[in-house]
C-alpha cells in the first residue's frame, strides 16, 4: 500500500511525466500500480456513491453499495478495454510514433489520476449522500464530481501525451512529416515547452511550422488527444449507461443492471428538471 | 481576558495569534486551530443565549458553543482531501502546508472576529428582538466576521499567488468547495439560536434534508 501511495503521489505531482522521465518515449508508471489504484480509489468513490441506497432503509441496500464499489472501477476499465485498440490505431495513423505499451500505460495512468481526484472528493459525496433524500440532486452532484475528476484527468493526459510525443519523436526530428498530417489549424501552432504547466497557455509559433518541428509534433499530439477524448467520452457515457444503477433510485428494488432504455444525455436533462421541479 | 485566551495547549498568547493574523509573524497551525475552537465557541455561547430564561434553554448555550467551531472544522475536514489532490495535480504540493495555514488563518480571523462580536449579539437579544430578527442579526454578524476572515485569507494568499499564479485558481476552488459544503452542514446543524417554545435539541427533530433542494423549492 505504501509503494502504491508513493507511486500515485509521484504521478500526481508530475514526477512520472516530466520531460526527463519520458526521455525514452515511455512512461515509467507500471500497469499493476495503475490497476490497483483504479480498483481501490474507484472502489472508494463507488462505495460513497452507493451509500445513497442506505438512506432508503431497505434490507438489500448494502448490495447496492457493494455493486457501486465494483461497477465504478469496471466502468473505467471496460471503457478503456473497448477503446484502447482504436485509440492506438488512430494515434498511429495520425503519425504519433508511439508504441502500444506506452500508450496503454499513459491511458491507465490517466485513469489513475482521474479516480484519485474522484476519491479525494468522496468525503464530500458521502456527506451529501447521507444527508440528502433528493435523488436528482445526488445524480447531478455525481455528474459534477466525476466531471471535475475527468477534467483533471484530461488536463493530465493532454500534458503527458504532448510530452510523450516530443520524447518519442525526438530521435526522428528533422525527418519527413507524418504522411497523413493535414495543415495546422489556426490556434494549434504552439511551440512552448510542454512541461510549462497545466494552466499556462501555449505560445504561438508562426503560421506554419516546418516538418519535424516541435510545433508540428504538438499539433499532431493535440489532434490525437481530441480523437481520444471524443472516442473515450462517447464509449464511456454509453458504458456508464449500460452499467446502471450506480446510485439506486429510491423505491426501486435492487438490480445489478437495468433494462436498456433512453440515453445518458437525455437522462441528465431529465434530472435537471427533476431537481428544479 | 488575555489570560483566559492564553492557550495552554499551544503556549501562544492571544496577542501572538492576533499579530499572526495581522500579517507579521510566522504562521503555525496549532494556535490557529485553537483560535478557531475558542473564538467559535465563545460566539456560539453568546449566540445560544437567546430567550435564555430556563435551565432547559441553558443547554442551547452549550450546543451552540459546540456547533460553531464544529461547522468550521468539519467543513474544512470534508473539503481538505479534494483540495490536497487538486493542489498536487496543479504542481503546488510543496506550498500546500502554507496554503493550508493561510486557510486556517482566515478561519481563525473569522472566529476571533466573531468572538469580539459576541457581546454585541447579547445586547441585540437583550433589546427584546423576535426570533426572526435574532436570526437576521446573527447572519449579519457572521457575514461581517467572514469578511474580516477573508481579509486575513487574502493577505496570506497574496504571497502564494505572487510566487505562483496558479494559487489564485486553487483559492477560488477552495472558496467554492467550502461554501458548498458549509451551507449544507450549517443547514444540518440547525438550530443555532433555537426558537422559543420549541424543545431544545442538538439536531432538529426531523430527518436531514438538503439545503439546496430547500432553496430550489423556495425559489420555484
Amino acid at each position: 500500500v505504501k509503494y502504491l501511495l508513493e507511486e500515485l503521489d509521484a504521478l500526481l505531482r508530475g514526477k512520472r511525466t516530466g520531460a526527463a522521465d519520458l526521455a525514452g518515449g515511455d512512461i515509467r508508471f507500471g500497469l499493476p500500480v495503475s490497476l490497483q489504484a483504479i480498483a481501490i480509489l474507484g472502489g472508494v468513490y463507488g462505495l460513497c456513491m452507493g451509500l445513497f441506497a442506505l438512506t432508503s432503509g431497505r434490507s438489500d441496500a448494502w448490495l447496492q453499495v457493494v455493486a457501486s464499489g465494483l461497477k465504478l472501477p469496471a466502468l473505467f476499465l471496460l471503457t478503456l478495454l473497448v477503446t484502447c485498440p482504436s485509440l492506438y490505431v488512430f494515434s498511429a495513423l495520425a503519425g504519433s510514433h508511439l508504441r502500444f505499451g506506452p500508450v496503454l500505460r499513459l491511458l491507465m495512468a490517466t485513469l489513475a489520476v482521474t479516480v484519485a481526484v474522484g476519491a479525494s472528493l468522496a468525503p464530500i459525496l458521502a456527506f451529501f449522500t447521507l444527508s440528502s433524500k433528493n435523488y436528482s440532486f445526488m445524480v447531478l452532484l455525481n455528474v459534477v464530481f466525476l466531471g471535475a475528476a475527468g477534467l483533471v484527468g484530461l488536463l493530465f493526459l493532454r500534458r503527458s501525451l504532448l510530452a510523450l510525443m516530443m520524447a518519442a519523436n525526438a530521435p526522428e526530428s528533422g525527418e519527413g512529416a507524418p504522411p497523413l498530417a493535414p495543415p495546422l489549424e489556426p490556434g494549434l501552432e504552439s511551440a512552448a515547452p510542454v512541461e510549462a504547466g497545466l494552466y499556462r497557455s501555449l505560445a504561438t509559433a508562426g503560421p506554419r511550422a516546418p516538418a519535424g518541428h516541435p510545433a508540428r509534433r504538438q499539433a499532431s499530439g493535440l489532434r490525437i488527444f481530441r480523437m481520444w477524448l471524443v472516442a473515450y467520452a462517447v464509449v464511456g457515457a454509453q458504458m456508464g449507461w449500460l452499467l446502471r444503477p450506480f446510485i439506486g433510485e429510491p423505491g426501486a428494488p435492487f438490480t445489478w443492471f437495468r433494462p436498456r432504455e433512453s440515453s445518458f444525455f437525455l437522462a441528465v436533462v431529465q434530472h435537471l428538471f427533476g431537481f428544479l421541479r | 481576558v488575555r489570560r483566559v485566551l492564553a492557550f495552554a495547549v499551544t503556549r501562544k498568547s492571544a496577542a501572538e495569534v492576533l499579530r499572526t493574523l495581522a500579517g507579521d509573524g510566522a504562521l503555525e497551525a496549532a494556535p490557529l486551530v485553537a483560535a478557531i475552537l475558542l473564538g467559535g465557541s465563545l460566539y456560539g455561547a453568546f449566540m445560544g443565549t437567546y430567550a435564555c430564561n430556563s435551565p432547559e434553554r441553558l443547554k442551547m448555550v452549550a450546543y451552540a458553543a459546540v456547533k460553531v467551531p464544529l461547522l468550521v472544522l468539519a467543513t474544512t475536514a470534508l473539503c481538505l482531501p479534494g483540495f490536497f489532490v487538486f493542489n498536487t495535480v496543479a504542481g503546488l504540493r510543496d506550498a500546500f502546508a502554507r496554503a493550508l495555514r493561510a486557510i486556517l488563518a482566515g478561519q481563525a480571523g473569522s472566529a476571533v472576529a466573531l468572538a469580539s462580536l459576541g457581546p454585541l449579539i447579547r445586547i441585540v437579544y437583550s433589546s427584546g428582538v423576535s426570533h426572526r430578527w435574532a436570526l437576521l442579526a446573527n447572519s449579519a454578524l457572521f457575514t461581517l466576521a467572514t469578511l474580516g476572515g477573508h481579509m486575513v485569507l487574502l493577505r496570506q494568499y497574496r504571497r502564494l499567488v505572487g510566487e505562483e499564479p496558479r494559487h489564485r485558481l486553487m483559492l477560488r476552488l477552495w472558496l467554492g468547495m467550502y461554501a458548498f459544503v458549509g451551507t449544507q452542514l450549517g443547514w444540518m446543524l440547525r438550530p443555532f439560536v433555537g426558537a422559543p417554545g420549541l424543545p431544545v435539541t442538538f439536531f432538529r427533530d426531523e430527518p436531514f434534508s438538503n439545503a439546496y433542494v430547500a432553496i430550489a423549492q423556495l425559489l420555484m
